[in-house]
């Protein structure tokens, strides 16, 4: 990786010994470490994230002509009962999924903290979901899932449940398997933070003769509120980002009540090829995530 | 009998049946349950048609009859070679690509570092679900590909190819983040001292600097297999024939085509399963450690 200009100043010429000391300058160097790796997240997130924005404030601008829109397509999103629906249905599955994900995530690793046998077959049982594909974990649910035959059926003996397509039990099936997939990095990044605990605070609160839950809630739950906080965040935007669990168990139904803001994006965009309205859903919805993550650090700032 | 003295084990009683035992035993149980659905897919991939959907849980017989239908009738070969090309192509950008980006951001002064990495840092909180549309549209008109003219109109671009599958897997803004945090901690004086004895730094950069980042290379390495072969949404909308499908598709697009014949899929999920599993296991360790130590953390 020796510049090509190293060589040649060998030579003693002087015009290109002056290249090579503007080639090993710092910041030269720096542009030309940075030069693709740049050039394509310019190209994959920030164009994107920019043609994004003016895609929904026109009408075209992909194959055709293009006209300005202004907010017309955010005003018919507002009036569209769909939209409504998706919307309702998408905090609805973030109320199913992340308080209990999360409050399960953080007891299992507060259990799993402690040494004992097995200790990491408990912890790759809750891992390996992780590390399963979206689409063959939902497959596989889709199959437990199954009226006639299925694992749950067979388990609970209630013959013929239909879950998927029993309308008020379509999203907790749903929200079943995202948590089910889900719990496994929440669970590591909780294990990481009761690390930083020291053993010594909570050697001093046993003597003390604090409980178990009285460690937990006045020595473990401050010391790792900040992952706590960070395991809402993640998993909020987690839940608003599930799309192959849907696609694959439900496609928005049975009568729309699973369909999801990032359901009906896609289905505004390569469905009904309404590349624009899509376009400013998609806005909708960066707008919602970044609300979520003001509010994270806000409240990050507040719990120090 | 003595305490245990061990200083890793700081509230270890005497190994006897306490309550905690029972809630231990309560989280197996729970783990156990969070592993029945691999479980049922490996079990199912072997089960005979007949018994699929039979009350029992054990079949009678192990049946490999799923597995050669998963090879004839799902054509497994190629949507793992393409899954396997893409995740390839995804692993050498997120581990090269980032680490130079990481190097430039964790040790060099440059005008307007703080500004593009503080840009970099904003497309980190937007997920990739939201780009979908604009991306795709972007990616129709790359000039001269897929039938484009010199301006990216008249083809399809990079869709339906593998160079689309790839492109936007071949870096990500965390990888730059990993990279710049372990860059950070490597002590400043040995590159002045290799700079001084007339090093380049592209050269010190990849024959000391890169080959001590181990632990960060293994842990995006990994991440970067996962995420790629993983990858459902992109490679949905950008492939459209099937000899352009990765491992997901085709098994998600078999599903709705035959959607009773659970049996080859299972089989197929298997298969495209042992890969990610496999890795995960090898670089369980590194991920464990540095993944979350450095980054992750809230």
């Amino acid at each position: 990786m020796i510049s090509p200009a190293t060589r040649v100043t060998e030579g003693g010429a002087r015009g290109l010994s002056y290249l090579h000391r503007i080639w090993e300058r710092e910041w030269f160097s720096a542009y030309r470490f940075l030069l693709l790796p740049i050039a394509l997240l310019a190209l994959i997130k920030v164009y994107p994230f920019a043609y994004n924005f003016f895609l929904s404030v026109t009408d075209g601008g992909f194959q055709d002509e293009v006209s300005f829109a202004g907010v017309e397509h955010f005003r018919e999103l507002i009036d569209d009962r769909t939209i409504r629906n998706a919307t309702f249905n998408t905090f609805y599955l973030t109320a199913l999924v992340v308080p209990i994900g999360t409050a399960v995530s953080l007891f299992v690793a507060v259990v799993v903290n402690d040494r004992f046998r097995g200790r990491a077959g408990v912890r790759l049982g809750f891992v390996l979901p992780m590390v399963t594909s979206v689409v063959v974990g939902a497959m596989v649910w889709d199959l437990i899932y199954l009226p006639r035959g299925g694992l749950l059926n067979t388990i609970l003996a209630s013959h013929g449940t239909d879950w998927l397509q029993t309308p008020d039990l379509a999203m907790p099936a749903v929200a079943l398997v995202i948590l089910w997939s889900s719990i496994g990095l929440n669970l590591l990044v909780f294990l990481a933070a009761l690390q930083d605990i020291s053993p010594d605070l909570l050697g001093a609160a046993e003597i003390d003769g604090a409980t178990r839950f009285q460690q937990f809630q006045h020595v473990t739950l401050p010391g790792i509120r900040h992952s706590l906080l960070f395991v809402v965040a993640t998993l909020t935007i987690t839940v608003f980002r599930s799309f192959g669990v849907i696609y694959v168990l439900t496609q928005g139904g049975p009568v729309q009540r699973t369909n999801t803001l990032v359901w009906e994006s896609y289905l505004n965009a390569f469905g009904y090829l309404r590349f624009n309205r899509a376009a400013a859903l998609s806005v909708v919805m960066v707008v919602i995530i970044l609300i979520i993550t003001v509010v994270y650090f806000r409240m990050l700032r507040s719990v120090d | 009998m003595a305490h245990d003295a061990d200083p890793d084990l700081p509230h270890r009683r005497h190994p006897r049946f306490t309550p905690m035992t029972l809630v231990r035993l309560a989280v197996a149980l729970l783990a156990f349950m969070w592993a029945v659905p691999l479980g049922w897919m490996g079990l199912m991939s072997i089960t005979p048609d007949a018994e699929i959907f039979s009350s029992g849980i054990l079949p009678s017989e192990v049946s490999l009859a799923h597995y050669r239908s998963a090879w004839t009738d799902i054509h497994m070969l190629g949507l793992l070679a393409n899954s396997a090309i893409v995740s390839i192509a995804a692993i050498a950008g997120q581990v090269f690509l980032a680490a130079m980006a990481g190097y430039a951001f964790a040790r060099l002064r440059f005008p307007g570092r703080n500004l593009i990495f503080g840009v970099l840092l904003i497309t980190m909180m937007v997920p990739f679900e939201v780009l979908v549309i604009p991306l795709f549209l972007a990616i129709q008109k790359i000039p001269l590909l897929g039938g484009n003219d010199l301006f990216g109109n008249g083809g399809i671009g990079a869709v339906n190819s593998h160079f689309g599958l790839m492109l936007p897997n071949l870096i990500t803004v965390y990888g730059v983040f990993l990279f710049r945090q372990m860059f950070l901690g490597f002590p400043r004086e040995l590159e002045e001292a290799s700079i001084v004895d007339g090093a380049s730094r592209a050269r010190f950069f990849w024959s000391i600097l890169f080959p001590n980042a181990k632990p960060v290379v293994i842990t995006m390495g990994m991440l970067a297999f996962m995420w790629s072969w993983n990858d459902f949404l992109w490679p949905l909308i950008i492939a459209r024939d099937s000899d352009m499908f990765t491992v997901q598709i085709g098994l998600s697009s078999f599903n709705e085509q035959y959607g009773t014949r659970w049996g080859p899929l299972m089989a197929g999920s298997v298969l495209a399963t042992v890969p990610v599993i496999g890795a995960f296991l090898l670089a369980q360790r590194w991920i464990l450690g540095s993944f979350l130590r450095s980054g992750l953390k809230g």
